[in-house]
């Protein structure tokens, strides 16, 4: 066992000069008895990608899932500490769940259109925020597409039914549809988890562009996807935060033995 | 020193194969070292007994050298393609990328001396200062390498940095011992192709111990995981402090 400092290591100095959009402030989560987070105080420096890392059943998409209040969906679940989105809490009187949730999107891992036409998929959002024209509604839906490197493949089809489109567009566009709403934070669940090769690429791609200008907070179990992607690593392990670091250092010379051990592939 | 301790001791992969392959790495370097020691050794011999005889061994021997480079070479390679090694792993196999050239050239100089040797044979050189003093130089050169190998095989930073500063010393030596070779140039014209030949030798061993404490500076950052090469780190620390 390695030295038990906290329940988590993080590098001094690690976010100087960035902004903390998101932190979590000894965070813990239970399902009916059990609990699945325990006390993570976690940063998420704005304008950066940060992957969550772990194995499975580690807490990655249930941390995820609190950051935007998705958690408190599930009946029997309880939380305690807190979420900050720029200093205040999601939970707060000043946040309505479905504006935390615009701030803060989610893209799952398995791509999830609406039975509706691609650019009714994309405009869905700003039609429930009451946006009804079209011409309200073009310009926003295409810069969303462009955004995801979609435009050009689907601007001639975009009255055509969503479901038509191959898996890694259907995983890009849902991402257009979360984008259009303007969100501060794009929380991303496995997104490669249904994609091929190359459309994971495409979409890693993707993620390194829209990281310049949106916060993303990506949970992925494929270490090579994270340290391909990612500005800063968290690494999860029973619910537990491990380590946070900047991700080359992560995957170079981690502080911990057990992240060493996870991202080498050892038994833990 | 967080990693050291901690990282001799890491439980094994998951995947049992790989844990052979970083293995068999590592021992195969070890193996190559243990070859260029052994031709280091045998050129100092020549050097010091005049026995020409072992000429056609150091010649096999480098063949050996070159194609356990080419070979270790090939599978580091195959391990980074592969397995995308990370952390401990990934350090281990970059090191040994570097080590196999600094190991390789050892043995070209182990090699040159050998042949400078066999040269020198006959010219009834023993006894003479210079030739003690190259002797000398030879056995620090070789405990320097021996030193080197051995930090890598138990990952040991104290012996690394020890190393490292022995470099200084070997330095200081191969300067004393260009000033005696200089002044006997000076003193006898006609012994100035011989006491050449010394120089070449002396350079070449004084060459051995900066890639000691090149190995030496590539297993610190196995170890530590942060390059200390042109940094004057490892030079002034001490190791009886670590």
């Amino acid at each position: 066992m390695s030295t038990p400092l906290t329940n988590t290591t993080v590098a001094p100095r690690l976010f100087d000069g960035l902004e903390r959009i998101v932190e979590t402030q000894g965070l813990s989560l239970w399902y009916e008895t059990r609990q699945v987070i325990h006390d993570v105080s976690l940063t998420i420096p704005a304008g950066r990608v940060t992957a969550l890392i772990g194995p499975s059943g580690s807490g990655k998409t249930s941390l995820l899932r609190c950051l935007n209040r998705l958690s408190q969906e599930v009946p029997g679940s309880r939380m305690h500490g807190e979420v900050l989105l720029r200093g205040v809490p999601v939970r707060g009187a000043d946040w309505p769940a479905h504006e935390v949730r615009r701030r803060i999107g989610m893209v799952f891992p398995r791509p999830n259109p609406f039975p509706l036409s691609v650019y009714e998929n994309v405009a869905y959002g700003l039609r429930l925020l009451g946006l009804r024209r079209r011409r309200d509604l073009d310009a926003p839906v295409e810069e969303a597409l462009r955004a995801v490197a979609l435009w050009d493949e689907v601007a001639a089809q975009l009255d055509e039914p969503a479901l038509t489109l191959a898996p890694g567009q259907q995983q890009r566009l849902a991402i257009a549809r979360a984008l259009i709403l303007q969100p501060d934070v794009l929380l991303m669940d496995e997104p490669a988890a249904a994609l091929d090769p190359q459309s994971s690429l495409r979409l890693e791609e993707l993620l390194r562009q829209l990281g310049r200008r949106c916060t993303i907070v990506l949970a992925t179990h494929n270490l090579q996807q994270a340290a391909r992607v990612s500005d800063f690593a968290a690494f999860l392990n029973d619910g537990r935060l491990i380590e946070v670091n900047d991700t080359d250092t992560l995957f170079t010379n981690p502080l911990r033995r057990e992240t060493e051990d996870y991202v080498t592939g050892r038994y833990g | 020193m967080p990693m050291s301790t901690e990282h001799t001791h890491l439980n094994p992969h998951i995947s049992r194969q790989f844990s052979n392959e970083l293995e068999d790495v590592r021992r195969k370097v070890l193996a190559m070292g243990g070859l260029v020691e052994e031709q280091l050794a045998v050129a100092l011999r020549v050097l010091t007994d005049g026995d020409a005889r072992l000429g056609a061994e150091v010649t096999a021997r480098e063949e050996q050298i070159n194609a356990a480079e080419i070979e270790i070479d090939s599978q580091c390679t195959q391990i980074l393609a592969r397995r995308q090694p990370a952390a401990s792993d990934l350090r281990l196999v970059l090191t040994v990328m570097k080590m196999l050239g600094d190991i390789e050239r050892i043995g070209d100089e182990a090699k040159r001396i050998e042949r400078i040797a066999e040269g020198l044979v006959g010219e009834d050189s023993h006894g003479e200062e210079p030739t003690a003093a190259l002797a000398g130089l030879g056995v620090q050169a070789r405990d320097m390498l021996r030193g080197a190998l051995d930090a890598f095989a138990r990952l040991d930073e104290r012996l690394a940095l020890d190393v490292i500063r022995r470099d200084r010393r070997i330095d200081a030596r191969y300067r004393d011992l260009l000033a005696l070779l200089t002044d006997r140039m000076r003193q006898t014209p006609d012994a100035i192709p011989r006491e050449l030949e010394r120089l070449w030798a002396a350079r070449s061993l004084e060459r051995v111990g900066d890639r000691c404490k090149n190995l030496c500076e590539y297993v610190l950052y196995l170890v530590r995981g942060k390059d200390v090469r042109h940094t004057g780190l490892a030079r002034n620390e001490d190791p009886a402090a670590e």
